[in-house]
């Protein structure tokens, strides 16, 4: 799993089965769909 | 299973002396890392590092000075740091919701959240200076899930997947992964006076090994 990890990942782990990355839902946005600044995001 | 060779990347395993820490530093030194084993427990520490081939470093991660400095001794000692396993951390020991042991709870956030935080930061610094690495942190299934017998523990370990999904964006530009793990349950000491009850009803177990060596679905 340490060589395998993408950024961010939650690896769900239990017996029988082999590891896979928790797929989180995202939350609900404002009416319309605009985004919160960049800033917010980490994207700057 | 991966055949990655990790021969001449370096690596630091928090709560490395027993249960899955140790496993992780067996499957490290495996894959060829130098491997740095902190733990409480220096025995136990000592004994671990010693059968793959590292260094013992004996400490309490709930002291903010201990890993900043753990983190530069591994440096001074390997010349580099590529990864980070934050895997110590301790079951939350809540009998009741509103039977708070305040002592009990500091000692929780300390291991379990407050490690994490230290242990990131401090090494960061190294990761960029070894341009990249990994970070892993031991969350758990209670990091995803109510566990209605341990509010405080599941706390905690919410609080870590946070931090990861968080931290691990904000890092990704550095060429630093920062990912968690989750296990369900796990045949460690934490399960405490529970395992019996898992034995009883032959609820399958994961091992140390199982979580450190997992393949990718």
């Amino acid at each position: 799993m340490i060589t395998e990890a993408e950024p961010g990942e939650a690896w769900i782990i239990q017996p029988g089965g082999q590891a896979s990355a928790y797929q989180f839902r995202g939350v609900p946005g404002v009416g319309g769909g605009q985004m919160p600044p960049d800033v917010v995001l980490g994207r700057v | 299973m991966s055949t990655v060779d990790l021969t001449g990347r370096v690596a630091l395993v928090t709560g490395g002396a027993g249960g899955i820490g140790a496993a992780v530093v067996r499957r490290l030194a495996r894959l060829g890392a130098s491997v740095a084993v902190l733990d409480l427990d220096a025995a136990g520490a000592q004994r671990i590092a010693s059968a793959a081939g590292g260094i013992a470093i004996a400490g309490d991660v709930t002291d903010p000075a201990v890993l900043p400095a753990v983190v530069a001794q591994v440096e001074k000692e390997f010349g580099r740091l590529d990864i980070v396993h934050l895997n110590a951390g301790i079951g939350g020991g809540q009998t009741g919701i509103d039977a708070l042991d305040v002592a009990r709870y500091r000692k929780l956030v300390g291991v379990n959240v407050d490690h994490v935080v230290y242990g990131l930061c401090a090494a960061v610094p190294a990761l960029r200076r070894a341009g990249g690495g990994k970070i892993v942190i031991t969350s758990s299934l209670a990091g995803l899930a109510a566990m209605p017998s341990d509010p405080l523990y599941t706390l905690t370990k919410h609080a870590v997947v946070g931090y990861v999904r968080a931290a691990g964006k904000a890092l990704a530009a550095d060429g630093i992964v920062v990912a968690a793990l989750c296990p369900g349950f796990v045949d460690t000491l934490l399960l405490g006076a529970a395992k019996e009850e898992f034995v009883a009803m032959e609820f399958p177990l994961l091992t140390p090994s199982d979580i450190a060596d997992a393949p990718r679905r």
